[in-house]
């Protein structure tokens, strides 16, 4: 099992680790790419310095990938006191393999920590899915969560994602507690995101500066307000 | 009439994104709603009744993508159903201002949604704006006069 360095308290949760039931690094590699959307090398188990993206912001991430033969021994070591520092310090565990009820799924009370196992058994439905689901939320506290990887459709009929679209929803609302998160400017449907705000002002400062020294009158002033107005909200003539 | 005791907003994963209270509560009972009925409601089944009896009170829930409104009622004074269709109102609202909305849209904007939130319900619970265009209305009003701040503070 791949090793962490020692964390502190204040250290960023921002690793993920995945851990495939098949040590086939070839199909380690595709599953890698379904799941996260980038490319690694065959064979790579620590990349760092990757990105996540989504609409309102961006954190580096590191992905640290493992395999088992046995998930319970592996599990044991990784619960053990000797991999605590590696559980702090991350974002997520993602289990790849074959889901069977009767392997444990305890979070070891992970603590703004997801745990997604995604289930590579294309025989077990969504419905089978769901209902494992409803008896994991029943655990108090619970953060683990069944997807299904074989999924034909991206969402049920309540409108919920499923399959990978929901593991990368999952992903995308996890807490990333301590990263350096850049985020991203959020357009709301009320503004016009092909207006350059500099450029705006820009003109203000300069329509301003005529008005003050009397070369513009107000009706010319008021067709500049209009206009900028116009452009912020969208509006075309 | 109606007179909601609080609206919890939680994720799929048990996560609380927006909790309004509009009865007096005590921490430590504000706490015990807000640990105990998250995992409650979600492992309720999808096709279950969405009124629930918890403590001396009705909870009125509903579902939507990943996300669960869940609403404490009085009995005595609330409409189980009515309470639904604010629910369902809010949402319409939301979806409408942040086109689609999701759970992120929430996360990083939670200041909107309990700005629209707080244009549909008073401060006790009552409904004080059922229309949804005028909360958008009021809505957008605010986001101009914000935006005007901020271009007045940068032009100044």
């Amino acid at each position: 099992m791949i090793m962490d360095s020692v964390s502190s308290p204040e250290q960023p949760k921002n690793k993920i680790l995945v851990t495939f039931g098949d040590g086939d690094s070839i199909h380690q590699r595709e599953l890698i790419s379904q799941l996260f959307g980038i490319d690694i090398g065959i064979g790579d188990r620590i990349v760092k310095g990757l990105v996540w993206k989504t609409k309102y912001y961006r954190v580096e991430f590191d992905l640290y990938i493992d395999d088992y033969n046995d998930f319970s021994s592996w599990f044991q070591e990784f619960a053990s006191e000797e991999f605590a520092a590696l559980r702090e310090a991350m974002a997520g565990l993602v289990v790849v393999d074959q889901y069977e009820p009767t392997k444990p799924l305890n979070p070891l009370g992970l603590q703004d920590t997801f745990v997604v196992w995604v289930n590579t058994d294309s025989k077990v439905g969504q419905d089978q899915v769901d209902e494992i689901n409803d008896k994991l939320f029943q655990t108090e506290e619970s953060t683990v969560e069944l997807v299904n990887l074989h999924s034909n459709e991206d969402t049920n009929e309540y409108g919920e994602k499923i399959g990978i679209p929901r593991f990368k929803e999952i992903v995308d609302t996890c807490s990333w507690k301590n990263c350096d998160m850049d985020y991203l400017t959020s357009t709301s449907s009320t503004t016009n995101p092909e207006v350059s705000l500099e450029l705006i002002v820009q003109r203000m400062q300069h329509a301003r500066l005529k008005h003050a020294n009397s070369e513009m009158d107000n009706d010319e002033a008021l067709q500049i307000a209009q206009e900028i107005a116009e452009e912020l909200t969208g509006k075309e003539d | 009439m109606t007179q909601i005791k609080y609206m919890i907003l939680a994720s799929r994963q048990g996560k609380v994104r927006l909790v309004k209270w509009y009865t007096p509560y005590t921490p430590k009972e504000k706490t015990k709603i807000s640990k105990e009925l998250p995992p409650l409601i979600l492992s309720r089944k999808p096709k279950m009744c969405n009124i629930v009896e918890y403590s001396d009170h009705k909870v009125v829930y509903r579902r939507y993508a990943s996300l669960y409104f869940i609403c404490g009622i009085t009995p005595e004074a609330d409409n189980e159903l009515l309470t639904l269709e604010i629910i369902h109102r809010y949402v319409e609202t939301m979806d409408t201002y942040f086109g689609n909305v999701c759970e992120l849209d929430i996360i990083f904007n939670f200041g909107k949604a309990y700005a629209i939130l707080d244009e549909m319900l008073m401060c006790d619970g009552a409904i004080t704006e059922s229309s949804k265009r005028d909360v958008l209305s009021h809505i957008h009003s605010m986001d101009t006069m914000e935006g005007s701040d901020q271009l007045e503070r940068i032009t100044s």
